[in-house]
């Protein structure tokens, strides 16, 4: 096998875990039973070692891929000139309220013309390459056995073993289909993993129906529908079911740049995500995914300290600690090299998160349930302590780990948690020393004016002292911290457009230049950035030119919609994938953008 | 793609000799590894139809599978599935139903099995008599389908 572009990879999942399924109809991605468990099938970071599960066609053609029309299930087609096969790849959802913890990829393969002839090949590898495994031949298929972690493959055709794999070939019938179920369930009760029927039909009756039943309660009705109900559609996936937590993406070690060290472990949930999901969520009217993460995040706060009311990420299950380490038996996704899982900046100082919190509280408390006493409690405890240590250095919403600066964005988002907080206490009168808090926001709000800006370049610029500029300056009038039209934001946008953009995509900051971030290496255009630059341009009254870029952002997702992190200098897909990050940015910017467009119309 | 006188890389004698193996699992595999080379197997026919009788009722139906895709048009093969539908363990009932409707699509001699099939509608388990369902649905609209392809 070699490595594939990232963005050939469809993604299915039950919102528990996903697997990354590629053109070759190969699933090269998979960690069982979370998103956030050591993997089963990692051939993304390791093609020799990593691991896969492939079903695909003998015949030499063409591979297309598609969703099922308003679903996450996904179809690798094989056209050939002998005949038409697909594989229909999905993740039944279980209700783990109701006490059903089985986490199964099903797989049904399918001659839809003429005779097609297909092999599959599994080959699990357990922890990232690090647990060796037995294989069991049984009846029905086979069962991978690791020890503490087991995987079944329930299989029609009789299984070959082939080293710490399994392979066979069969042939299909025009029509005929043959399912596949590779199940894992936690727990010693090993004979049960190969019980039951392979019902792939009925399984992907209801799996259909889940997904459609879920979309049919957005509420959005403008331009590029397909493209926002995608994205709603991976913010879903990404979900995790028993906590609301939603993760940034649900691979790790995906590089930013190809061979390059910028491989971080994205299988956690980032505050600063926060106030975006929500308010994708709300916009959309998904009410009771932006209520489960409200929840996840009230909990969050509740754990708070004195001295660090609010840690920059946590696990799905709201863990503090993620311990980062580094795989080195792994050749890394085309070499990129170190592969990390865990994440070292969990630990960082980033000062924006605060904003991102009480942006998201104020939005629920707006436009979802008022919050509670006891949420406020938090809430206050969270004030105060911004008003107290806003004016310290920071690492910066980039995750830098080139050592601390004041960085503008951290200001304003800094103003942004005081000004929430007031207008959340005005509006529900909740107890605040108003007076103080007040003062303190208007510090914080003359602080960036007078030192984050520069009078002679007319920008905002990245971190205090510095001229480099920095493409998260671009939220401003997102956040209503300047005007849209202010002069200073009209400047920065200009500045922007001209350093940071390259055909339409935006690069977060030049790397080189302002705040270093101890890493050697470049970077592609950052997605979200892109979008963001649309919102302040749709903001600032230039539709056209915000239309054009948005539009020309959406070419570059990849064949079924999905984004990674950053786009390369060839269009390619770069970092984690697919990233939450830059589907919610793609939600908003579609949203006010239509909404401005339809006010023109 | 495997030469068509090969499965997994291997030629039909390799897979004819496991048919004698202790392991049913090997000789089931064997079956269906002839059954894939198909027609390219008629050397190896006769050791196929011993292995319809043997031991392990399964590897009886994954021969007769085999057998009937390597010879085309046998009717001991056909015969032999129809007796697998009323094996007593059932997962053998619904592998038979499952062998029967896959022939049904291309093979002339599967027309007997037909009743077979219906008698398994009111079967004990429900998923033999989902499998017979399947198999008779395909055995129905095999035929069209077939001279529509010009086979």
């Amino acid at each position: 096998m070699t490595y594939h572009p990232i963005e050939s990879y469809g993604v299915i999942g039950d919102m528990h875990t996903v697997a990354l399924v590629g053109m070759d109809g190969s699933i090269d991605w998979c960690c069982l039973p979370h998103f956030d468990s050591p993997s089963v099938f990692a051939a993304i970071l390791d093609d020799a070692k990593g691991g896969f599960f492939r079903i695909s066609s003998l015949h030499d053609g063409q591979r297309k891929q598609m969703y099922m029309p308003d679903t996450n299930v996904l179809i690798t087609r094989f056209l050939s000139a002998e005949g038409v096969g697909e594989v229909v790849d999905f993740m039944p959802v279980h209700d783990t309220r109701a006490g059903d913890t089985m986490h199964q990829i099903v797989r049904v393969a399918q001659a839809i013309r003429g005779r097609v002839r297909f092999r599959l090949e599994c080959r699990p590898a357990f922890d990232f390459a690090r647990v060796p495994h037995e294989v069991i031949l049984e009846g029905p298929g086979a069962v991978f056995d690791a020890g503490a972690t087991a995987v079944s493959l329930q299989s029609r055709f009789p299984l070959a073993r082939d080293g710490t794999g399994v392979v066979a070939e069969f042939t299909l019938e025009p029509g005929e289909s043959a399912t596949f179920i590779l199940r894992q369930i936690e727990g010693p009760a090993r004979a049960d993993l190969l019980e039951g029927r392979l019902a792939g039909e009925e399984l992907l009756h209801r799996t259909v129906g889940y997904w459609r039943r879920w979309l049919a309660q957005s509420r959005y009705e403008g331009r590029w529908r397909e493209m926002v109900h995608r994205s709603a559609l991976v913010l879903k996936l990404l979900t995790f079911e028993p906590t609301g937590a939603i993760v940034a993406a649900p691979t790790c070690g995906l590089p930013e740049e190809i061979g390059g060290v910028r491989n971080w472990d994205y299988r956690y949930t980032w505050i600063r995500d926060a106030a975006f999901t929500l308010y994708a969520f709300m916009r959309l009217g998904f009410t009771e995914e932006a209520e489960r993460f409200m929840h996840w995040l009230e909990a969050r706060a509740d754990e708070g300290t004195a001295d660090r009311p609010l840690q920059v990420m946590y696990g799905i299950d709201g863990r503090a600690d993620l311990p980062e380490e580094t795989l080195d038996h792994l050749d890394g996704y085309r070499g990129s090299r170190p592969v990390r899982v865990g994440n070292a900046a969990a630990k960082q100082l980033q000062l924006d998160v605060y904003g991102e919190l009480m942006d998201s509280v104020y939005l629920y408390n707006k436009y979802g349930s008022p919050i509670s006493y006891d949420l406020w409690q938090h809430l206050r405890r969270m004030i105060d302590w911004v008003s107290r240590n806003w004016d310290r250095a920071d690492d910066g919403v980039w995750e830098v780990r080139g050592g601390q600066q004041q960085f503008v964005y951290s200001k304003v988002q800094c103003w942004v948690a005081l000004d929430r907080g007031l207008r959340l206490a005005a509006k529900r009168s909740f107890p605040i020393d108003t007076d103080r808090i007040a003062q303190e926001r208007d510090r914080v709000y003359e602080t960036i004016m007078t030192r984050g800006y520069d009078s002679q370049r007319r920008t905002f610029v990245q971190y205090f002292g510095t001229t480099a500029l920095d493409a998260s300056n671009l939220i401003m009038p997102l956040l209503f911290f300047v005007s849209p039209t202010d002069p200073r934001m009209l400047g920065t946008l200009d500045r922007t457009m001209e350093e940071l953009v390259s055909d339409s995509l935006v690069y977060r900051y030049e790397i080189g230049k302002g705040a270093g971030d101890g890493l050697t290496g470049l970077e592609g255009t950052f997605n979200m950035c892109t979008f963001w630059l649309v919102e302040a341009l749709t903001r600032a009254g230039r539709v056209d030119e915000a239309r054009f870029i948005f539009e020309k952002m959406l070419t570059y997702a990849n064949h079924l919609g999905l984004y990674a992190e950053e786009t390369g200098p060839l269009g390619e897909a770069l970092g984690n994938f697919p990233q939450a990050f830059t589907h919610l940015g793609l939600i908003s910017a579609a949203f006010n953008l239509d909404r401005r467009l339809r006010g023109r119309a | 793609m495997t030469s068509p006188a090969e499965y997994l890389g291997r030629p039909a004698e390799v897979w004819a000799g496991m048919l004698d193996d202790a392991d049913p699992l090997t000789r089931r595999l064997a079956a269906h590894a002839l059954g894939e080379i198909g027609p390219a197997a008629e050397v190896v026919a006769a050791e196929l139809r011993r292995a319809l009788d043997d031991e392990t009722p399964h590897v009886r139906v994954w021969a007769a599978a085999a057998l009937a895709r390597v010879e085309g048009r046998e009717q001991d093969a056909v015969r032999a599935l129809i007796a697998a539908t009323a094996e007593d363990a059932r997962f053998v009932r619904s592998l038979a139903a499952w062998h029967l409707g896959r022939l049904g699509v291309r093979h002339p001699a599967a027309e007997p099995a037909g009743p077979a099939l219906e008698a398994l509608l009111s079967d004990a388990d429900p998923s033999v008599r989902t499998e017979a369902e399947l198999a008779l649905r395909r055995l129905r609209r095999g035929r069209p389908a077939e001279a529509a392809q010009g086979r």
